[in-house]
């Protein structure tokens, strides 16, 4: 089976490489040599920028000719990447010609698909005054110019037997008819998709006709415009049996909600809740929960950040392995140990926490993660507050669980108290393997200084075997910004 | 796991030992061993592979086989473990990529084709694509050695096909 030359494979596996590629790079194969003439036209998948492309013009030409071309084989893979500006500045058949080529794809039996239209000029043309504007994206213009949605007419995206994965941003889809049937769909990535307040109501209908839907990552999938200023009240419900990983987000939510969201999946592994503005989390049946992450709630009153209000919220995830937390949830957690509302994590092996200024109030949290083994702490801010660690009792992890400590700090500024961090879980962690100083310096820094921080730590290391290491990263001014 | 070996015979005649569990990533030889027309002494002689070739396809393989067995005993592997990991995998690929002949790859591909191991056609296609990616024709030509049989104006006529590709 000899091959010498790239030209020597069969055309099988020519397409397949061609299908790692941009669709840009796969046709400019076409002048290769007339063994390359119309390679491209069989390469199952398409992965197009539209910022490629002169025009949307030009691309549905080119949308066209290769569906025609590739009729008989069936798509696996559409990717199709979109900045709106370069679309909606142009007649607005081609976007409706575009979206009814998907609805082709969907019926050629299509696998993988994504769809992201990135829209750089959301608000910024009209400018949110009174005026609209054509090829604003934002509501309101969005709602008088209709031309500039990208609308996905077709029912078909709702009863496809193939489907896979699903990726969506700014491409609104209709309301279904009939029942929804996607009995392959195992990742489903939905981004401002619906923009009626029968957006939650879709969705459950939706996540409730994928049967095998291992996967799911919401992010702001519906976004409502209300004129008034009457609160809207919202009832989201994730229901599924199948569902691995469910990722949630609803950030910059334009109106007032009365927003819950209810959790139902037994055999979730990972939960992740982000900038929810959510009033309201209840879940049920998470047995299967390993992980969770709960990230930006809101600062602040704590009480009234509703998300983790629901008090049987952290019993019901009680059970996690693994926990990511931000600032502005060690806040609210915070305020909650302080009134004994935290049960207790007994399985917690590896709690990852972002803190600023707030360090003082991580031990209550530690007093709650009584088999804690690791724990990575990310410094994000440039503090330059002097930090009060004030660490009068030691919580029970330190004595018998903690193995590993890792402290990220983005920059070194305030050089005593990460050091006085250091030292206290030095001093007070009695099982201690590892400890690990990560951080990023201004400055170049010579390795006399490094030096010079190895003698600040502590020499009364309460376990003896702990081991010590100092990583320290010089910052390029780039990164430092 | 089972961690029983079989042989493999390449066209040239090389014999190698593999375990059971790393041929596997074979869905041919993994079919073989499903209706049993495997052998316990005899090796599965593989007449479209040559052994300079087979002998990478064994090294993958047993790389990988590794791999798998890792995922399901770490249960309590942090994230950070589990990306170092896939890191070194990727990292591993990389160097393994890298330390062969545009020709050996194409061998290699070959007999990933005829052996049916998914991930490895993947990772040899994504290489090769790589070294399309951003060029220009002419320099695809060259690192390939392809000719260009195309008289200029027929070069000129495809080129105003998708002139946007061009660009």
């Amino acid at each position: 089976m000899g091959c010498d030359t790239i030209c020597d494979l069969p055309d099988s596996l020519l397409t397949q490489i061609l299908l790692s590629l941009p669709t840009k790079d796969s046709v400019k194969t076409s002048v290769l040599s007339t063994r390359w003439r119309n390679l491209w036209l069989s390469v199952p998948g398409l992965d197009l920028h539209s910022s490629h492309f002169g025009s949307s013009e030009v691309l549905v030409r080119f949308m066209d000719r290769f569906m025609e071309f590739n009729q008989g084989s069936c798509l696996h893979i559409m990717r199709h990447i979109a900045a709106s500006n370069s679309l909606n500045r142009e007649n607005y058949n081609n976007i409706d010609r575009l979206m009814e080529l998907i609805g082709t794809v969907v019926d050629r039996g299509i696998q993988h698909l994504e769809v992201f239209i990135y829209c750089l000029t959301m608000h910024n043309l009209c400018g949110n005054f009174n005026l609209p504007v054509p090829g604003c994206r934002c509501y309101r213009c969005v709602s008088i110019y209709p031309g500039c949605r990208y609308y996905l007419p077709r029912q078909n995206i709702y009863n496809s037997k193939t489907l896979v994965s699903l990726k969506l941003l700014n491409v609104e889809l209709p309301y279904p008819e009939c029942a929804v049937s996607l009995p392959s769909l195992k990742i489903m990535t939905l981004s401002k998709v619906f923009y009626d307040r029968d957006g939650p109501l879709i969705l459950e209908k939706l996540i409730s006709g994928c049967p095998v839907l291992e996967d799911l990552l919401l992010c702001l999938p519906y976004d409502i415009f209300n004129e008034s200023d009457h609160v809207v009240v919202l009832f989201l419900r994730v229901s599924s049996q199948s569902l691995k990983k469910c990722r949630l987000g609803f950030p910059n939510c334009r109106i007032h909600t009365d927003f819950t969201v209810e959790i139902d999946a037994p055999r979730l592994e990972h939960l992740s809740l982000a900038r929810s503005r959510s009033d309201r989390i209840v879940v049920k049946n998470l047995s299967s929960l390993l992980k969770i992450d709960l990230l930006s709630f809101e600062k602040g009153s704590s009480f009234e950040s509703g998300a983790l209000r629901e008090r049987d919220f952290l019993a019901n995830i009680s059970s996690v392995r693994h926990m990511l937390i931000c600032r502005n949830t060690l806040e609210v957690l915070y305020s909650y140990s302080k009134l004994g509302l935290i049960p207790k994590f007994h399985n917690l092996y590896h709690l990852k926490a972002s803190f600023s200024s707030s360090l003082q109030l991580l031990p209550p949290l530690l007093e709650s993660c009584p088999n804690l083994k690791i724990l990575s702490l990310l410094d994000s801010y440039r503090s330059e507050k002097p930090r009060q660690i004030d660490f009068t009792n030691v919580p029970r992890c330190l004595i018998s669980s903690l193995e590993n400590v890792e402290i990220k700090k983005q920059m070194m500024t305030d050089e005593t108290g990460i050091i006085k961090l250091v030292n206290y879980f030095l001093e007070n962690s009695a099982v201690l393997k590892k400890l690990t100083l990560d951080f990023f310096k201004d400055t170049s820094i010579t390795n006399q200084e490094a030096e010079s921080y190895k003698k600040l730590i502590t020499s009364a290391k309460l376990s003896l075997t702990c081991q010590v290491i100092i990583d320290i990263t010089q910052c390029s001014k780039k990164r430092s910004r | 796991m089972s961690s029983n070996m079989i042989m493999l015979k390449s066209s040239d005649g090389a014999s190698f030992e593999i375990e059971e569990a790393a041929a596997r990533k074979s869905k041919i030889i993994a079919n073989m061993i499903e209706v049993e027309c495997v052998d316990e002494d005899k090796a599965i002689p593989l007449q479209n592979v040559t052994g300079n070739i087979l002998a990478l396809v064994i090294e993958y393989c047993n790389k990988h086989i590794v791999d798998d067995d890792d995922d399901v005993a770490t249960e309590e592997a942090s994230e950070e473990e589990e990306e170092a990991k896939k890191k070194k995998v990727d990292d591993w690929e990389a160097e393994f990529m890298n330390s062969m002949s545009l020709e050996t790859m194409f061998e290699l591909l070959l007999a990933a084709n005829y052996l049916n191991i998914k991930s490895l056609i993947d990772l040899v296609c994504q290489t090769i694509a790589n070294n399309i990616k951003d060029k220009t024709p002419e320099e695809v030509r060259k690192i390939f050695s392809i000719e260009n049989d195309f008289t200029p104006e027929e070069e000129e006529e495809i080129r105003k096909e998708n002139a946007w590709a061009f660009g």
